[in-house]
């Protein structure tokens, strides 16, 4: 990387570090560091919603998707508008009237105490795992990409995050979230014209989708109704609208933006922010994928993306066959080059029978290219013995290093390194709101000044930097261990959502209905993903969430109704 | 700071309903219109 693509990235970064710290000096209260004293701005917040969820493993991960699969991934997002909606009218207006500051909180004043802990265990198990999980997935990539040390990389994301989240609380975090959206948006739009603007003379935009058209890129629907296809419309309409009413709606890193808000109607406008805006951004990240693999049609691409395989490989007793690999895919390459050209072509003259034969081309060559790099992944595992080796996660950060100019490359680097510090930052902060507010203040010293409570939270935040540090800076041998936990993790999400429609719902279920519901649900959702892998994780939520909410209201038959029901305004 | 709502919202959710099947619209025109 450039000098100057580094003194980008560092620029960036220090400026969101100095920007953060400055709000240390706004914290003098619990309330203010970890709600801003309820007076956030609507578009900061929902901003911060956004950029909450849009981590680097989005940027890295979602364009490689396009690149591979065009916009099947989009599906995923289909419910998140009526999601959004439903939260908006149910679970909002309940946590400002009750005044909470976590999500389970509210829990104990509709439930019991131990309905509460157990939830906010649940939460802070998974999420202070997926912290370290978070910086080290893209801290992998780019170390492979630029040639940093994966535990620089990962220390690279999270220190900025400690620091800043740290000193400045929820603050520090929201303003850099809106920061980072900006600079999201504004990198992806110059991809595009970069991807756009490099289509060969003669190949327009039109020519571009009608080819990515014709190799399935562009199909956005899929309405066969399966379990074991992960993005279907039905997955995603329904599955994926319990998982989002799961995530915006009972996990603490988001329920915590929100929460921030002047007023019951801005967090309802912040929340919507995200209904209206997320499939259009989704569509936007894997269009920059679908135009990447449109890039690479025209390009000559690397046989492998990942140089450091390339270079193991070509050291090693495979070499040769790597070498008749790399041959093979050349004269592929120009042949599918030449149907794409002609595709084109044949489009722009309206010569039909032309384009079809061409097409016919494309698709056989196509094919041969895909066989070429499956027998080239296939080589890596054999050789390196990485065995989860996907060459996609390298296409597009190789694609920024090589193909943009100095200064964009290093605008690119500050938007992936930052997406990931932003969600970081946003869960170490929920993170220490649920460790105090839930545990320390509840269960240790209900009784201590707020000063002391302040000086604990920023311990705390510290503390679960340490935490996610440690995790990153040993993910690649603890790689089982997060999965196992992240297996865990989605064990629960659709369970803990049942436990919410339980509580807002139904005015009859006790504490222990909800308690024993919860565990139920739990252990059919691990019931259901061991015994029937093949069935997508998108409907563990579902079944979760609905296995809890029948235990639940089936064990609280014919008890008297919760005059806990509805908070006090 | 008001903890109630100080608005009629049905509209606002109607718009957002609005909106995704607008967006799902013009994915179905872009599926469809290239597909070959």
């Amino acid at each position: 990387m450039h000098l100057l693509d580094w003194a980008v990235v560092a620029a960036y970064i220090a400026w969101l570090v100095s920007d953060g710290i400055k709000r240390t000096k706004l914290d003098r209260t619990t309330e203010s560091y970890f709600l801003a004293n309820r007076s956030m701005p609507w578009w900061a917040v929902g901003l911060s919603v956004m950029a909450t969820q849009l981590s680097a493993i989005t940027l890295v991960g979602t364009t490689g998707q396009g690149y591979s699969d065009g916009l099947r991934f989009v599906q995923f997002y289909y419910g998140l508008p009526l999601a959004m909606i439903i939260l908006c009218m149910t679970l909002v207006p309940f946590f400002y009237r009750a005044k909470v500051y976590t999500a389970y909180e509210y829990l104990e004043r509709r439930f019991d105490l131990k309905t509460r802990a157990f939830t906010s265990f649940l939460f802070l198990l998974s999420r202070g795992m997926s912290c370290g999980a978070i910086a080290a997935a893209p801290a992998v990539v780019l170390s492979v990409i630029l040639g940093w040390s994966v535990t620089l990389t990962a220390l690279l994301i999270l220190v900025p995050a400690v620091i800043y989240t740290m000193l400045g609380g929820v603050q520090a975090v929201t303003w850099t979230d809106v920061k980072t959206m900006g600079l999201t948006i504004v990198v992806l739009i110059i991809a595009m014209v970069f991807l756009v603007t490099g289509l060969p003379s003669g190949v327009g935009v039109d020519d571009a989708l009608t080819i990515a058209g014709g190799t399935g890129r562009l199909r956005a629907f899929n309405f066969d109704f399966t379990l074991t296809e992960t993005y279907t419309f039905w997955s995603g309409m329904l599955g994926g609208l319990f998982l989002m009413l799961s995530y915006f709606g009972c996990d603490q890193s988001q329920v915590q933006r929100y929460l921030t808000a002047k007023s019951v109607d801005d967090g309802r406008t912040s929340l919507l922010m995200s209904a209206y805006w997320k499939i259009p951004l989704q569509v936007l990240v894997l269009l920059v994928g679908i135009f990447t693999f449109l890039f690479y049609l025209f390009h000559q691409p690397p046989l492998l993306f990942n140089p450091i395989h390339d270079a193991r490989i070509r050291s090693s007793a495979a070499a040769p066959e790597y070498s008749g690999l790399e041959r093979e895919f050349e004269t592929a390459f120009q042949a599918r080059r030449q149907a794409a050209v002609a595709i084109a072509a044949s489009r722009d003259a309206g010569n039909v029978r032309e384009q079809a034969r061409a097409t016919d081309a494309f698709s056989e060559h196509d094919a041969r290219v895909r066989s070429v790099r499956a027998r080239a992944a296939s080589l890596v595992k054999k050789t390196t013995g990485d065995a989860s080796y996907n060459d996609v996660n390298y296409v597009f950060p190789t694609w920024i290093i090589t193909a943009l100019p100095v200064g964009i490359v290093g605008l690119w680097i500050a938007a992936i390194v930052t997406a990931a510090t932003d969600s970081i930052a946003a869960e170490l902060n929920s993170l220490s709101t649920a460790s105090v507010i839930d545990f320390y203040k509840r269960l240790v010293r209900p009784e201590a000044s707020d000063e002391h409570y302040l000086l604990v939270s920023k311990m705390t935040t510290g503390f679960w930097g340490l935490f996610a540090a440690v995790v990153a800076v040993y993910a690649s041998s603890l790689g089982s261990l997060i999965e196992v936990v992240n297996r865990f993790g989605s064990f629960f999400y659709g369970s803990i959502l049942g436990v919410f429609m339980l509580a807002i719902l139904t005015r009859r279920t006790t504490g222990t209905g909800a308690f024993v519901g919860l565990f139920a649900g739990m252990i059919s959702v691990a019931a259901v993903a061991f015994g029937r892998p093949d069935i997508s994780f998108l409907w563990h939520n579902v079944i979760g969430a609905v296995v809890v909410f029948t235990v639940g209201l089936t064990l609280s038959l014919g008890k008297q109704s919760s005059d806990r029901f509805r908070p006090a305004a | 700071m008001p903890q109630e709502s100080t608005r009629n919202w049905s509209v606002t959710y109607i718009a957002v309903i609005g909106v995704e099947i607008l967006s799902l619209l013009a994915l179905w025109w872009l599926q469809n219109h290239y597909r070959v």
